[in-house]
């Protein structure tokens, strides 16, 4: 049985697993959080939902049919909570995903926890600009640094269309980037 | 305390790779989109989440047992029901009364209750099924040729 093996079997196990489910916070609590940090952006808004996706992953463990690798299921669950919660939030002011991520954008500056400066806003803000789908694989890729084979697993989408949508979405930042350091540079 | 040193303990289960991974994730957070956590925010987050988790145990464990309860008198319910039914006379009725308080009540039925030899015992069980007035009658008589005659006979 491989390591992976040997720990799925312990976190169904009701002796072993508590003990195992502590090891499984230890090794995928800050992956996971950076995850849900960028689509929700706020730090509060990603605490409450990392403590949503580690309740939801200990009540769904006896169904993990192990179809996927553990690390892939548990982030499947991590975006769909943090999807969750921007629906809910949505719904409470009666606008578009877009919008409530630019709503947090927005007030990105005064988040105690945000200590950007004028590029790395920028660039959080061409990030927002962007579809929602493209900005997930980009971030997905770019600094969670997950394989094309997980991503396609986690948002079910063929690899192929993965791997075109990020190279144009890198090459799409790229060229704002250079914008805005052009603006930048002329400022001066 | 007992809690802090299962998770300084539990901290050591993560591997060199698995520090330097999240390590490195930190600084591409920080460096690139500016985002930061609380100091200490990761151990205080597993804190909240074990409770949490330990919560959830204890509440489904609480649900559970309210369910057993309730299962339990429903079943209890179920059972006096149907003995009842197809078996009555398995249960005490007033019709099945102990035979002692029966036959005294039968006794005071055929004789009259003032002239009636009985123990106290069964008179208390048997004024329960015998009319206030009946009672008063016996108690003034029982008092009167009794009480009164054994007294005047013991002086």
């Amino acid at each position: 049985m491989t390591g992976e093996g040997e720990f799925i079997k312990n976190l169904l196990n009701n002796k072993e697993k508590d003990k195992a489910f502590k090891k499984l916070l230890d090794l995928y609590q800050e992956r996971l959080y950076w995850h849900i940090r960028k689509l929700v952006i706020t730090h509060e808004n990603a605490d409450d939902v990392l403590q949503n996706t580690f309740l939801r992953i200990y009540k769904s463990l006896p169904n993990f049919q192990q179809k996927s690798s553990l690390h892939t299921w548990m982030y499947r669950i991590a975006y769909n909570e943090s999807l969750r919660f921007l629906e809910d939030h949505k719904k409470k002011y009666h606008a578009s995903l877009d919008d409530v991520s630019h709503k947090y954008l927005n007030n990105l500056v005064d988040d105690a926890f945000f200590e950007g400066d004028e590029i790395q806003l920028k660039l959080q803000r061409i990030l927002s600009e962007l579809p929602e789908k493209e900005r997930q694989i980009f971030q997905m890729k770019y600094y969670d640094d997950l394989k094309f084979r997980e991503m396609s697993d986690i948002l079910e989408i063929k690899e192929g269309t993965l791997k075109s949508s990020y190279y144009n979405t890198v090459k799409h930042i790229e060229n704002n980037i250079l914008a805005v350091e052009l603006i930048t540079k002329n400022k001066v | 305390m007992k809690k802090l040193n299962n998770h300084i303990m539990d901290s050591k289960l993560k591997t060199d790779e698995q520090i330097s991974f999240d390590r490195k994730l930190k600084e591409i957070h920080s460096s690139a989109l500016g985002l930061k956590t609380p100091e200490n925010y990761f151990s205080a987050s597993k804190m909240e989440i074990l409770e949490k988790v330990s919560n959830q145990k204890q509440e489904k464990f609480n649900i559970f047992s309210r369910k057993r309860i309730a299962w339990a008198a429903a079943a209890t319910i179920a059972i006096i029901f149907a003995v009842s039914v197809f078996k009555p006379n398995a249960l005490p009725s007033f019709n099945n009364v102990p035979a002692i308080v029966s036959d005294t009540i039968n006794y005071l039925q055929n004789n009259n209750l003032a002239q009636g030899e009985f123990k106290e015992d069964d008179i208390l069980i048997t004024s329960l099924f015998v009319p206030d007035n009946e009672i008063d009658e016996f108690v003034n008589n029982y008092v009167l040729e009794e009480l009164v005659y054994e007294d005047v006979l013991a002086n």
